[in-house]
């Protein structure tokens, strides 16, 4: 019994390792944070149901407190613009962020 | 283009504002305490009913009041209300919104914790999330508390496949359970009611252990189990979980929400379920668990009115027939000695009306909560049967407000009418060789219950509340029943948290639903006396400390303590006499003390981690013996939970481990000198894989085959007196492998 247990933690820190590692040998991996008009928390679900399946996605985070998306992607694989895109396709306006931290996310998305 | 347009409403006010209009936001606060901009809340000043609604941002801009400082208040459908003193116009004011007690709110969504410990709720409550719901298969909700050592679950005996739980050390019909709020599944319903809502249905279950509020009746004796639905406003028009396991159980469930115009939401959820194999792993010769179908139709409206008014109203049925029993068993044979089998039916519907009306100042309410419920029981053990039908209608009243920042009331009045009629067919043969014996007992009853309650809620600093409760009752069989509860929550930090709670709670014992097991045994059913009301005390308190720990910043550790302690209880005996069951009033001492620890850490992203252990003393005084143990209550439980996601959640295993506690085994049942039930461990372990809108699961539960061997005694002989299948402690079946799938269609 003590073996299993044993078993099924090991082999669950090993793929923890493991996806670490695979992350970090890439090196062809950008990073790109949007900020998105959502407002609600299904809208987050949507986001979430959608993007990681998106070609090239490798990671994503979505917080809808800075109304902001977050998204580690293969370079070779997808571009910025298509990410952006793909978020476009379910209906919202997306705007890049700049890596400026000063840069106000409210007010890149006024008419 | 819908999008744009909001976006372009949502700006118009912006545009538009002077300089000396007041701004702010108005935030939502969900349970977990994550906040988000909460769109079209109403917002205005305290003493002027003109209000402003904030836009789909969260954002206001409101005409600035008469005189400063001023209080400005805001409050939405669902959510409680915030009140903050502005000092002057330069000031931009943030109100927070908690989501309140009628729960029509946003979700917390995305990767959850399947199990937490709520700091918002004043009392020590467990919520279970939707994450938490798809740990398990959860084909019914009794599964879905696996991972919870508050709750034991297990079979009330070997035929019927009744599943009952335990909550503080005593049987769950002193749990009150909740639909969203409003008491369902009492009555007749009680032993089969665990399995009449599909987990696929449910958004969250949240378990409150202890007494609870006066505002929901008098029948909360050791905690409340609230399940809140998917929501009709929930932008999501299709959701299918489809269900498969080893056993050939099949099962379908959809639910869909639909907008039909701005203020009308509606939605249908469906489960169909077979359990269509006869299982017999121990040998016994009779099935392990009953060949079941189950049809389940909900279907859930919301309007929300111009004015605020919420208007709620849904109607289920369902209809379920359970075949046990031995495997040769011919239902189409007139039934008699040569054969044993079972056959449960159950019908179920239920409608209800809730509207919630707001007043001028947008801080008080009226609400409005009437349903309805038939319920049909069909049954038979072997010669024994019994009938049962269920009318119940409820009514209630409420009155909510608040005066100034720091008083909360409510008050309210209530009308129930309960009839029952239900009778019971014993059949029994006599150790003494004196052949059949039979007896027809009449357990017809009218409860008509009126009452008045009120609650009062002191808060300060949003540190520390105070809640009041009390009612009178009025009952047409026990006359008046007052209902004094209170609980206290004090925020020692904002990292410490302190609960207690202590009140009364009553309930009528409906002898032959409540204790179904009694049926699928050989003996003679005596009720010894009239059953008087069960009337008990429950007190408590718990310590939740947060605190950060490797890469979580909130990890916990939850201490608690609950007792309850009976005035009366309905006490059903089967150690005083071997050749029958007694059922009669308690005469001496009845408790349970239950000491709990919960402990929660994410120790790596998308890594949690939760240990949970409890241990119950419960005694009771059975007639003519002093207080002792009582039987088949597990000492303990342990559990331990791992879960581990991949990045987006891509992959999600799970890995549950529980150790259960030895229960003490009924003076009849004892073999060998074991007086007690072993000590034994049970696995869980469940892998999920997430697609674009699908999500695909396969899991096992019972990993290592653990089951209670020779679960009925005197299989062989099922017309004897000593036959006896409702001595269980343990699994009836063995490892279950189990596949499915979800599917999420998004608007």
């Amino acid at each position: 019994m003590k073996k299993t247990i044993t078993w099924v933690l090991c082999s669950l820190f090993l793929t923890a390792g493991m996806a670490g590692v695979q992350a970090q040998t890439k090196k062809n991996v950008a990073e790109v944070t949007f900020t998105v008009n959502m407002n609600c928390h299904n809208c987050k679900k949507k986001i979430e149901n959608a993007l990681p399946h998106e070609k090239g996605v490798v990671d994503l985070k979505v917080s809808l407190e800075k109304k902001e998306v977050w998204l580690k992607f293969r370079t070779d694989k997808t571009t910025k613009a298509s990410l952006q895109k793909a978020l476009e396709k379910l209906g919202y306006t997306v705007t890049e962020k700049a890596d400026d931290a000063t840069a106000k996310p409210a007010e890149a998305t006024k008419p | 283009m819908k999008i744009i347009l909001l976006l372009l409403i949502s700006f118009i006010p912006a545009c538009t504002l002077s300089a000396q209009m007041v701004r702010g936001i108005v935030w939502g606060v969900s349970p977990k305490g994550e906040k988000t901009p909460l769109a079209y809340s109403s917002v205005h000043w305290h003493g002027t009913p003109a209000a402003v609604v904030a836009d789909s941002n969260g954002r206001f801009s409101i005409p600035p009041p008469a005189t400063w400082p001023a209080t400005l208040m805001a409050s939405f459908v669902g959510y409680g209300s915030d009140m903050r003193e502005i000092p002057n116009e330069s000031v931009f004011a943030e109100l927070f919104l908690h989501e309140g007690a009628t729960l029509d709110e946003i979700r917390i969504t995305g990767r959850q914790a399947g199990l937490y410990n709520s700091r918002l709720t004043q009392l020590k409550t467990e919520v279970i999330t939707a994450a938490g719901l798809q740990k398990m298969a959860c084909c019914n909700i009794g599964e879905s508390f696996e991972n919870s050592a508050s709750i034991s679950v297990g079979y009330s005996d070997a035929v019927s496949g009744a599943r009952q739980i335990r909550l503080l050390g005593l049987s769950g019909i002193y749990a009150q359970m909740l639909e969203e709020n409003r008491p369902d599944m009492r009555g007749l319903a009680t032993p089969f009611g665990l399995s009449f809502t599909p987990g696929p249905w449910l958004e969250s279950i949240q378990v409150a252990k202890g007494i609870g509020s006066v505002l929901q009746g008098y029948e909360n004796i050791t905690g409340q189990i609230n399940l809140e639905y998917r929501k009709p406003a929930t932008p999501e028009p299709l959701f299918l979980n489809l269900y498969l396991d080893r056993f050939g159980r099949t099962e379908a469930n959809a639910a869909s929400s639909l907008q039909l115009s701005e203020r009308l939401f509606t939605s249908l959820l469906a489960h169909a379920s077979i359990d269509p194999m006869k299982v017999d792993n121990n040998h016994d010769g009779f099935m392990d668990e009953p060949v079941k179908q189950q049809i389940n139709l909900a279907n859930r409206w919301l309007y929300m009115a111009p004015n605020g008014t919420a208007l709620r109203f849904g109607i289920k049925g369902l209809y379920e027939k359970r075949d046990g029993g031995a495997l040769d068993f011919d239902a189409s044979r007139p039934r008699d000695t040569v054969q044993y089998g079972t056959g449960i039916e159950n019908t179920h519907i239920n409608a209800y009306v809730k509207a919630g009306i707001p007043i001028a100042d947008t801080v008080t309410n009226i609400a409005f909560i009437a349903d309805y419920t038939f319920h049909d029981i069909k049954s038979f053990f072997g010669l024994k049967a019994f009938d049962g039908t269920e009318h119940t209608a409820n009514f209630n009243v409420l009155f909510q407000s608040k005066s100034g920042r720091h008083h909360d009331y409510m008050l309210g009045a209530g009308i129930r009418w309960d009839s029952y009629r239900q009778g019971l067919r014993d059949v029994w043969f006599p150790a003494s060789g004196t052949g059949r014996q039979e007896q027809y007992i009449d357990l017809d009853r009218d409860e008509t219950v009126g009452g008045l309650f009120g609650e009062y809620t002191f808060s300060h600093a949003d540190r520390f509340w105070f809640v009041a409760g009390l009612r009178a009752d009025y009952h047409s069989l026990y006359q008046w029943l007052i209902t004094p509860r209170a609980t206290l929550k004090y925020n020692i930090t904002g990292d410490l948290i302190l609960r207690a709670s202590a009140g009364r709670g009553f309930r009528t014992a409906n002898v032959v639903t409540d204790n179904i097991g009694i049926l699928a045994t050989g003996r003679q059913i005596v009720i010894d006396e009239l059953p008087v009301i069960e009337d008990a005390w429950t007190y408590g308190s718990s310590v939740a400390w947060y605190f950060p720990l490797f890469h979580d910043d909130r990890a916990s550790l939850v201490l608690d303590f609950f007792r309850t302690q009976f005035t009366n209880q309905v006490i059903v005996d089967q150690e005083d006499d071997l050749a029958r069951v007694h059922i009669y009033n308690l005469n001496g001492p009845s408790f349970s003390n239950t000491y709990q620890i919960d402990f929660s850490v994410m120790p790596a992203e998308r890594f949690s981690i939760m240990a949970t252990f409890r241990y119950t003393d419960a005694q009771t005084a059975y007639r003519n013996r002093p207080a002792r143990e009582r039987p088949l209550n597990d000492r303990f439980k342990a559990v331990l939970n791992l879960q581990y996601a991949t990045r987006m959640n891509i992959w999600t295993f799970d890995f549950t481990a529980q150790l259960n506690g030895q229960t003490r085994l009924p003076d009849f049942a004892v073999t060998n000198g074991a007086r007690y039930s072993p000590v034994y461990p049970l696995f869980f372990v469940q892998l999920t894989r997430k697609f674009r809108s699908l999500d695909v699961y396969l899991g096992c539960e019972n990993l290592f085959n653990y089951t209670q061997r020779d679960p009925i005694l005197l299989a062989a002989t099922p017309y004897n007196t000593g036959f006896n299948s409702s001595v269980i402690w343990g699994p009836l079946m063995e490892r279950r492998i189990y596949a499915g799938l979800r599917f999420t269609l998004f608007k």
